[in-house]
């Protein structure tokens, strides 16, 4: 058995955070707010392209809070919690992709 | 009788090393339980933001988003929560350093955000209902008040949390079971900012764009 | 005060429901003077109500499961009934009290039997199975029964206050909206699916820790028996689908209290929506409920073959794969709902993938029985007339996946017989026969034999008489829920029929006399080894009963069937030393929480709102109650161990030979 001691001392709840991770972490967020939200306001966005920029922004984003807010890493936390994290993603995109695939594709079927 | 020695144990992939029972770990299970837990409401927010996103053309002659979409304040809120997350960031740290002082502090502040959303939140509810812009006149209209205020209802809920954990700092002190508490608060308390992030991308922002 | 309550809530309105509410009545006022009687209230509340044991919890959802299957076969019994009776007439039930009956039988079955006779079976095997001494989170677990608890109770008492949903067990919109079924009906519905559901949540969650972290030192995944890949697959599936019905019953509740336009045919709302969202969740409760069953199968067939289960891993890539697909076919349900021809045949391609793993388990238990020394055990007597009836069940799937098919058996009794053709012989006769193979584990004896054989073929038999009929109805186009037959040239096959479900009665009064004569016999029948079939997986190195602990030490696992192995290289499955076992502290917690959910739910239905307010406050507040609780734990000391186990040789020091 392969061990590695620190991984087996310090449980995940109970390692402490570097200050600077969370500062590092505000920023990235605050500057991934702030652009979409400056596009919108100030640009003259059209909907389909505004919406892929935002959409892209929020995916970083929300990449970005996993990773300096949650702690969210492999080799911190469990195999099993980054097993459901994927399972929750795939389950995610196949519900929601499917859900408006399918109303949308009956809408566009629908007598107007 | 042949009694083994002790058996090989081999690190599986859930990259869980198997312990005696007397070794078991209840705050990492409590940890891990929780991370299902957060993928398991992450689901229910899936399924309301498949339903707005469904609902989000069936105005009914009623308002869309554009019109009941008030910039400043998304701003404010989203601006409320990100440094909440951050002071929760600190509560953690100062918890951890077993400064227990500093960490009431920063719940605290933590806290004022929290309510300072909430009452943000409620103030857009209430103006909106004083308009007429109730979540009975369309399905669009339900859809935005169910989703936003789901994750409304969380913060309430989060914000008892805090309020427990305060309680927990102040009469039992920094121990094993509350430092474990207080880490599955804080990953609820992110998540709400994250699910907090899908919102204002995915409902507010798309309704100010032509 | 009363909110909606009324006197008129009273099913007055026919004999056969007045009747209904009396049994439902009398049967709790009879429960409560035999307990007073006998003077047992001290012994319920110390040892069940308060109870956090795994294995206690586990018996408590298998009785509440069988309570509810009897109530679930009256429901079933009284359509057949109906449906023969009122060939050119109009049979004994009204129209309305004869949707209140499908939709109480569908949910009933589905909610409060299958799915608490799952919880049930696997919270009492599960950790045994592990080699873990309870499952990781026991308080949690107690909460999960009791809000199950409180949900079955919720639709026992619709049967005598007020009224069920007449809107079938799917409870389709805009028919479940406030302007079509404005009584409670609906409500009860709701709550009682809303409440069971997140029980079924926390189950889920729990058992999900309990696999990845309390398997026994050398139980790595592939080594994990087949029973405990399904129950894994099982909870991903609940945390992952369950969201969708929780969600669909808050909008609807929505719809109905708040008058939100979530579901209606006006004002923006998209009733069919509530279908997408239902059946997100629908489908994969299906494979949720299979699953296991198979598992059972797989232990029981491996077992009585004296063999290792053929194909383990292919047995462990088609559980896995049917989890993964059963979350993408959900639109098969609703093939008709007007998607585009590119819809349905994707969903309907995925449909038929399913069968593909499917199919592969079954080879792999054909091949364990070939060159097995097959024993003929009641249990086995399941196991192979599931294989037989659950293929006919799956090949009419099939047909169903076909698109252009199912467009002219939808919604005819062609589909209710296949879903019962899956749901009996594939989910039912599994958790039967895991209930009369762990028996001994629970009450230190097994069952009766003969009467256990005898109920498999009341079941089987019956089960075949009451579908194959339905079957050819359907290819006739009779529709389903239907009150009244016009045509009487369906009165043969719907007479034999209802002489099907009587035989499938006599399946069920087979299961009591079985238990009946057990516990006559039980002194013949004592288990003493704790090994009765020669087991192969760790919780038959244990004695029968099992005691509190499970495991005095704690088992080795690092090989298949490792318990068969050990038995034939004469080895030891423990080691270490004794030492004392902190076990988790009994709690009423978990049935307050149950308590106050009842309350939430039935003052929400009745609009009785300061009910529903002291239910959430009390929730709540026993939540934060526990969490100020550090130490909930207390020891069993060695000497303790050492009674409990006697000579058991699981002790492993009483004598120097080898091991039974």
């Amino acid at each position: 058995m392969t061990s590695d001691p620190e991984h087996e001392t310090t449980p995940m709840y109970l390692i402490k955070p570097d200050l600077k991770t969370y500062l590092d972490g505000f920023f990235y967020a605050v500057v991934l707010t702030v652009i979409p939200f400056a596009l919108v306001w100030l640009s003259d966005m059209k909907k389909t392209p505004g919406v892929i920029v935002i959409t892209a922004f929020a995916v970083i984003q929300i990449g970005i809070h996993m990773r300096y807010f949650l702690h969210y890493s492999t080799e911190r936390a469990p195999v099993s919690a980054t097993i459901s994290i994927a399972l929750a993603i795939i389950a995610g995109v196949v519900f929601v992709g499917g859900a408006l695939w399918i109303m949308g594709d009956l809408n566009a079927r629908m007598m107007p | 009788m042949s009694i083994d020695s002790v058996p090989t144990i081999h690190e599986d992939l859930f990259g869980f090393k198997h312990n005696e029972p007397d070794k078991i770990d209840i705050h990492g299970e409590r940890a891990l339980a929780f991370w299902f837990y957060l993928m398991s409401d992450a689901m229910i927010f899936a399924i309301l933001f498949a339903n707005f996103g469904i609902l989000v053309h069936g105005t009914a002659g009623g308002p869309d988003m554009s019109e009941i979409l008030n910039m400043p304040r998304v701003a404010l809120q989203t601006a409320l929560l990100l440094l909440s997350s951050l002071t929760f960031g600190l509560v953690t740290i100062s918890a951890l350093s077993k400064n227990r002082n500093v960490a009431i502090i920063w719940l605290c502040v933590t806290f004022a955000l929290g309510a300072g959303f909430l009452i943000l939140e409620i103030g857009e509810f209430s103006e909106m209902v004083a308009e007429g812009a109730t979540p009975q006149v369309s399905g669009f209209l339900s859809a935005f008040y169910v989703l936003v205020g789901t994750h409304g209802l969380h913060m309430v809920f989060g914000l008892g949390m805090l309020t427990v954990m305060l309680i927990q700092f102040l009469t039992k002190g920094l121990t094993l079971p509350v430092l474990s508490r207080l880490y599955r608060v804080g990953l609820f308390w992110h998540f709400l900012d994250l699910i907090w992030v899908a919102i204002f991308s995915y409902v507010y922002l798309p309704g100010a764009l032509n | 005060m009363f909110g909606r309550l009324t006197w008129e809530a009273i099913p007055t309105y026919s004999a056969v429901a007045l009747s209904g509410a009396a049994v439902t009545v009398l049967g709790a006022v009879a429960i409560v003077v035999i307990l007073t009687y006998f003077k047992l209230w001290k012994w319920l509340y110390v040892n069940w109500l308060t109870t956090v044991d795994h294995k206690k919890i586990g018996v408590m959802y298998i009785i509440l499961a069988f309570i509810m299957l009897l109530r679930g076969f009256a429901d079933g019994i009284m359509m057949r009934a109906q449906q023969m009776m009122a060939i050119d007439g109009v049979g004994y039930l009204t129209h309305d009290h004869f949707q209140q009956v499908f939709t109480a039988h569908g949910t009933i079955m589905i909610f409060f039997v299958a799915t608490p006779f799952f919880s049930g079976l696997a919270n009492f095997i599960l950790p045994q199975q592990l080699g873990s001494r309870d499952v990781a989170f026991p308080f949690m677990n107690a909460v999960s029964f009791w809000l199950t608890a409180a949900g079955a109770v919720l639709v026992l008492i619709s049967l005598a206050i007020g009224e069920f949903s007449t809107a079938g067990w799917t409870g389709y919109p805009p028919y479940s909206g406030v302007g079509r079924s404005p009584g409670v009906g609906v409500d009860y519905w709701i709550w009682s699916l809303f409440i069971s559901g997140w029980g079924t949540t926390l189950t889920g969650i729990n058992f999900a820790v309990t696999i990845t972290r309390r398997r026994a030192p050398g139980m790595t995944l592939m080594k994990m028996p087949i029973f405990v890949w399904t129950v894994l697959c099982s909870s991903i599936i609940i945390m992952f689908a369950f969201p969708a019905l929780t969600v669909d019953l808050v909008l609807l509740m929505g719809d109905r209290l708040l008058g939100t336009h979530f579901f209606t045919a006006e004002d923006g709302g998209n009733f069919m929506n509530f279908a997408n969202i239902f059946w997100m969740w629908g489908h994969p409760e299906v494979y949720l409920l299979v699953l296991p069953a198979f598992g059972i199968y797989s232990e029981v067939v491996a077992t009585f073959s004296g063999k290792p289960i053929f194909g383990y891993k292919t047995m462990v890539q088609a559980t896995v794969i049917i989890t993964v697909v059963s979350m993408m076919v959900w639109l098969h349900h609703f093939f008709t709902m007007g998607s585009s021809a590119t819809v349905n045949a994707i969903f309907g391609i995925a449909t038929m993938i399913i069968g593909i793993p499917t199919g592969m388990k079954i080879f792999n238990w054909l091949f364990t029985m070939y060159r097995g020394k097959v024993r003929m055990h009641s249990t086995m007597y399941w196991a192979i007339g599931f294989m037989v009836l659950f293929m006919i069940g799956g090949a009419t799937g099939v047909m169903h996946a076909i698109v252009p098919l199912d467009y002219n058996l939808h919604n005819t009794t062609f589909l209710v017989a296949h879903f019962h053709n899956v749901l009996i012989p594939g989910v039912l006769f599994g958790y039967i026969a895991g209930y009369q193979y762990w028996f001994p584990k629970a009450f230190g004896f097994t069952l009766d034999e003969r009467w256990g054989k005898l109920s498999f073929w009341g079941w089987a038999i019956g089960f075949t008489l009451v579908f194959t009929p339905l079957y050819i109805l359907g290819l006739m186009g009779l529709p389903r829920r239907t009150a009244v037959i016009l045509d009487s040239g369906m009165a043969p096959l719907l007479y034999v029929s209802f002489i099907g479900a009587l035989v499938v009665f006599f399946g069920i009064f087979a299961l009591g006399m079985q238990l009946y004569v057990s516990i006559k016999n039980r002194n013949k029948l004592r288990d003493t080894t704790g090994d009765p079939w020669d087991g192969r997986t760790l919780e038959w190195s244990i004695p029968s009963p099992t005691p509190e602990f499970n495991f005095a030490r704690v088992p080795v696992a690092d090989e298949l069937d490792i318990y068969a192995n050990r038995k034939r290289n004469g080895k030891s499955l423990t080691w270490g030393e004794l030492s004392d076992i902190e076990m988790p502290n009994d709690t009423i917690c978990g049935f307050l929480i149950g308590a106050f959910s009842f309350l939430l739910g039935f003052g929400f239905i009745w609009w009785m709102w300061w009910m529903a307010f002291i239910g959430f406050v009390g929730i709540i507040g026993v939540i934060i109650f526990r969490s100020f609780i550090d130490h909930a734990e207390h020891e069993v000391s060695v000497d303790e161990i050492r009674e409990a186990l006697g000579a058991h040789p699981s002790l492993g020091e009483q004598t120097a030979g080898g091991v039974a």
